[in-house]
């Protein structure tokens, strides 16, 4: 299991790569920082001066190759909107708020749909059924923007439950939490009540009937767990949608992470800043379907990783 | 090693005479909606008394194994079921769910069908036995695990205490079904119903568990009620039968009785269909099955085939990479076919027996190049079609063509049947749309259905009907070869017959070759010219039908015969059951260098394989 790991940690190097070529290649067809750090007034020698100052009159390969170098370093620039500043000192500054808002959110997405799917599958058809679909498709239907600012005007306004922007007690990051978590709860039921119901059909389930197992433990000692390939797998495949819904809901909610810093970045074309971003994002998607692809095999003896 | 099995009591169908389960007027009926049900039991009677063995014998949808999830109350919801079913005396059918539920593997046990999804995949076997102690018997996990393992040793499973922790994915097919047998007894059953137990296993394995389960019961002194389809095995295990038909029981008896004196007809027809190894000895050519009035249809003798053989497979190999590691390179290979030669005549059927994994449906899908063959020639009416080009090749399957085993799987369930058939030809060109239209017509006819039903859908006929309407198909191209993979294996005992009977006097008319794919060795001994035994990727006995049946040489092919249940209870207890091995896959490591075939002839065009 270990060199497994070990392989898949090997593998995940020349994804990086690509990534960053693809990333620096974007954030330079974007524009010219030089234009946007100087503003309109400014002459010709002053744009030359910055422009050779930061490195951005050589050919690009240059510039990508002696990225790569500092990346593997452990330089991944400085940003060009605070000055001095490196940009990997910004992106860790604010990668807990993104990390605290998006683990909360799966985990609301887990608790609700955990139980909605148990109860939509076994009242197949029945009243609890409809409802879990009917909130299912609402989940997946509603924008995320709109549900967080309904949040707002309810819990926040209206009942002044909640606080509704910034970080500043450990209650701020329900609301947010649980606008990026709600779409995903809603896939997350449906794929649990369908992947339920198909092994509540198999013959084994019968076989616990037979021996006299009660219906709750038929559930969760013998259904659930062979039900819990897709529901993780699924997990895995919305790790990214996870990041990048979180790049919305924390403009909503002025949440200071990542996703409100990324908006920032690209906006004032601070490239450094977006390159470590992404960077982050895409090594955190990919440890996530690797912590899904080691579950497998302690869900299901049968996969073996090695 | 054999050992013979000694009866410890007569067969007379008294036991101690004390009935454990009482079932009389049993009645099922499925609710469709608030006005309309479907019966499908129509009140049912039968008893088993301590100690004896009830088989409840049909075909499929006769009802027998609604019954036995009716006894259990297993069935889905939507269920009515009403009439009397006393355990013990005690009446089963007004008790509420949780005293059901508490004697549902305690009192009362069952075990299935498929040993291979019966089982949780995701628990070890020893979890899943100690838990019915757990449930039943109250008592702490060590004690449960110490019990678990005497289990496992009491339906001899080796090295009982190291296989607890196994999955079951890490058992046999054998294994597993020990394993559930284990279960079953874990909670010392009065009453065990076995459905189907031995279906879905081979031959030898299925005779082990069949002596298993009488073991078991003269020790435990059990009553069982055996559900099965198959007479051969009503005449190994029964002290007495209950045909089932259509949710009504026609007739019941003990074994030896109802053997010998059947009353209702279909009890006749059901034991007429009963292909009986060594029925065939004194007949040269394949002969169909019996019809419901017993009467034979002899063929016309198919002109002896003296041409050219239509198909020569000259030491195919197929072997199938092993990939592992990071980089998936290949680290073993199994080798499922292994230099096999035969050779295939106009108007002949060569069957290739062997049990599961013995490599015989992937030498069929090689010859087709379904699967692509590692090496070796095939030659089809004097083509080399082993190398050539997928372009070229799909002409060639003109050909040949194959009939697979499970006609619900093989047929889009979308599509009307009568463009199913029409498909192969509008795809090769050999008929325009209104020609292939007249031909689908005629082949509706020629396989006994009525051109009226091309429009309909599969789901409309029933196994044995789609089962003709893919012969159908398969002939639409008249192919000079027919390779039929397990067939009939699918197909309810009468049904089996009536598409038995249908290939050979198809294979009369036509002169088509057929290559049929078996291993039920009873059936095989009806239809084959001439059989080949496969084992382990190897054929290991080739020769005419006869001398295989009547002279086998190969230790193998004297197993796969012994291990074959007949239906006569006066035989039973007779021969010698042969040890369950687990065969292992032939995989091995990419250097290793398998040796040629070589034979030794033992009589006329009969040889084995040389063992090295």
């Amino acid at each position: 299991m270990a060199k497994y790991i070990f392989w898949r940690i090997l593998q995940m190097i020349p994804i990086l790569l690509g990534i960053t070529l693809i990333v620096f290649l974007l954030v330079r067809v974007s524009g010219d920082p030089v234009l946007l750090m100087l503003g309109e007034e400014a002459t010709a020698e002053q744009i030359e001066a910055l422009t050779k100052s930061l490195g951005l009159d050589r050919p690009l390969y240059v510039q990508y190759l002696s990225y790569l170098g500092d990346v593997l370093q452990g330089d991944l620039g400085m940003s060009l909107r605070y000055v001095n500043q490196p940009a990997l000192e910004i992106v860790m500054e604010r990668l807990p708020a993104t990390l605290t808002l998006a683990s909360t959110a799966l985990l609301i997405a887990i608790l609700i749909s955990i139980p909605a799917g148990i109860i939509a599958s076994v009242n197949r058809h029945g009243l609890p059924d409809y409802l879990a679909s009917f909130l299912s498709v609402f989940g997946q239907a509603i924008p995320n923007f709109w549900l967080g600012i309904m949040l707002i005007l309810i819990f926040g306004v209206t009942l002044q439950w909640l606080p509704v922007s910034g970080w500043d007690n450990p209650w701020s990051v329900l609301l947010p939490a649980f606008t990026l978590g709600a779409s995903l709860s809603a896939v997350l039921t449906r794929i649990l009540r369908s992947s339920l119901l198909d092994v509540m059909g198999q013959d084994f389930i019968r076989t616990a009937h037979a021996k006299g197992v009660s219906p709750v433990h038929v559930i969760f000692g013998h259904a659930l767990r062979n039900a819990a390939l897709p529901y993780i797998t699924l997990i895995g495949l919305e790790a990214s949608s996870l990041m990048a819904g979180a790049v919305v809901v924390e403009q909503v909610f002025a949440w200071p992470g990542i996703g409100l810093l990324a908006v920032q970045a690209i906006g004032s074309r601070d490239m450094a800043v977006v390159q470590t971003i992404v960077l982050f994002a895409a090594v955190i998607v990919m440890s996530i379907n690797l912590i899904v692809d080691v579950l497998y095999s302690f869900i299901d003896p049968r996969i073996q990783h090695g | 090693m054999n050992q013979i099995l000694q009866d410890t009591k007569p067969i007379d169908g008294t036991g101690t005479g004390t009935a454990v389960l009482q079932v009389s007027d049993l009645k099922v009926s499925l609710r469709l909606n608030r006005h309309r049900k479907i019966d499908i039991l129509h009140g049912i009677d039968f008893t088993v008394n301590q100690g004896e063995t009830l088989a409840l014998v049909g075909g499929s949808g006769s009802g027998k194994s609604v019954s036995s999830l009716a006894i259990m109350q297993l069935l889905p919801e939507g269920t009515d079921i009403t009439g009397s079913v006393r355990l013990d005396g005690q009446e089963l059918l007004n008790l509420d769910t949780k005293r059901m539920r508490q004697l549902r593997g305690s009192r009362i046990a069952m075990i299935f069908q498929e040993p291979m999804t019966s089982l949780n995949p995701v628990h070890t076997v020893g979890r899943q036995i100690s838990e019915v102690l757990r449930i039943h018997g109250g008592i702490t996990a060590s004690a449960a695990r110490t019990e678990t393992i005497r289990l496992l040793d009491r339906v001899h499973i080796p090295a009982a205490s190291s296989r607890f922790d196994d999955y079951p994915h890490n058992m046999s097919g054998g294994m597993r079904q020990r394993a559930m047998i284990a279960m079953a007894l874990a909670g010392k059953p009065r009453v065990l119903i076995a459905d189907e137990p031995t279906t879905a296993l081979d031959v030898t394995t299925q005779a082990q568990i069949l002596r298993l389960v009488r073991e078991l019961q003269d020790d435990e002194g059990m009553g069982v009620l055996f559900i099965t389809h198959d007479m051969g095995v009503v005449a190994e295990v029964a002290d007495s039968v209950a045909v089932m038909r259509d949710g009504r029981i026609l007739e019941t008896g003990t074994t030896p009785e109802l053997f010998a004196h059947p009353a209702d007809p279909y009890t006749r027809q059901l034991l007429n269909a009963v292909p009986r190894l060594g029925s065939m000895a004194n007949e040269p050519a394949p002969l169909p099955f019996p019809d419901e009035t017993g009467h034979v249809e002899r063929p016309a003798v198919v002109e002896s085939p003296s041409e050219a053989p239509v198909l020569e497979v000259r030491n195919l190999v197929t072997r199938f990479d092993k990939r592992a590691g990071l980089l998936g390179r290949v680290q073993q290979r199994v080798h499922a076919v292994e230099d096999v030669s035969f050779s295939l005549n106009p108007g002949e059927t060569l069957s290739i027996v062997g049990e599961s994994g013995s490599g015989k449906s992937t030498t069929a899908r090689s010859i087709l190049r379904l699967n692509e063959p590692t090496s070796g020639n095939i030659l089809l009416q004097g083509t080399d079609i082993s190398a050539m080009p997928k372009s070229r090749l799909r002409t060639m399957r003109r050909g040949m063509q194959m009939i697979f085993q499970d006609p619900y799987e093989s047929l889009d369930p979308r599509v009307r049947i009568g463009e199913t058939i029409m498909e192969p030809m509008l795809t090769q060109g050999t008929h325009n749309r209104s020609e292939a239209r007249v031909r689908t017509d005629e082949l509706l006819e020629l396989v006994g259905l009525s051109a009226g039903m091309k429009n309909r859908f599969p789901h409309e006929f029933s196994g044995g009907q789609r089962q003709r309407v893919s012969i159908a198909r398969a002939l639409a191209l008249e192919p000079a070869v027919l390779v039929a993979d397990e067939a009939v294996s699918a197909l309810d005992v009468a049904i089996k017959g009536q598409i038995v009977n249908l290939l050979l006097d198809l294979q009369a008319r036509l002169g088509i070759a057929i290559l049929f794919i078996s291993h039920d060795m009873s059936v095989v001994e009806r239809v084959s010219h001439r059989v080949a035994v496969m084992l382990s990727g190897r054929i290991v006995e080739i020769g005419p039908r006869a001398s295989i049946f009547e002279n086998p040489s190969h230790p193998y092919t004297r197993k796969l015969l012994a291990a074959v249940p007949i239906p006569d209870p006066a035989l039973r207890g007779t021969r010698a059951i042969p040890e369950e091995e687990i065969r292992k896959t032939p995989l091995y490591p990419i250097d290793h260098i398998a040796p040629p075939s070589r034979y030794t002839p033992v009589g006329p065009e009969h040889f084995i394989l040389d063992e090295s």
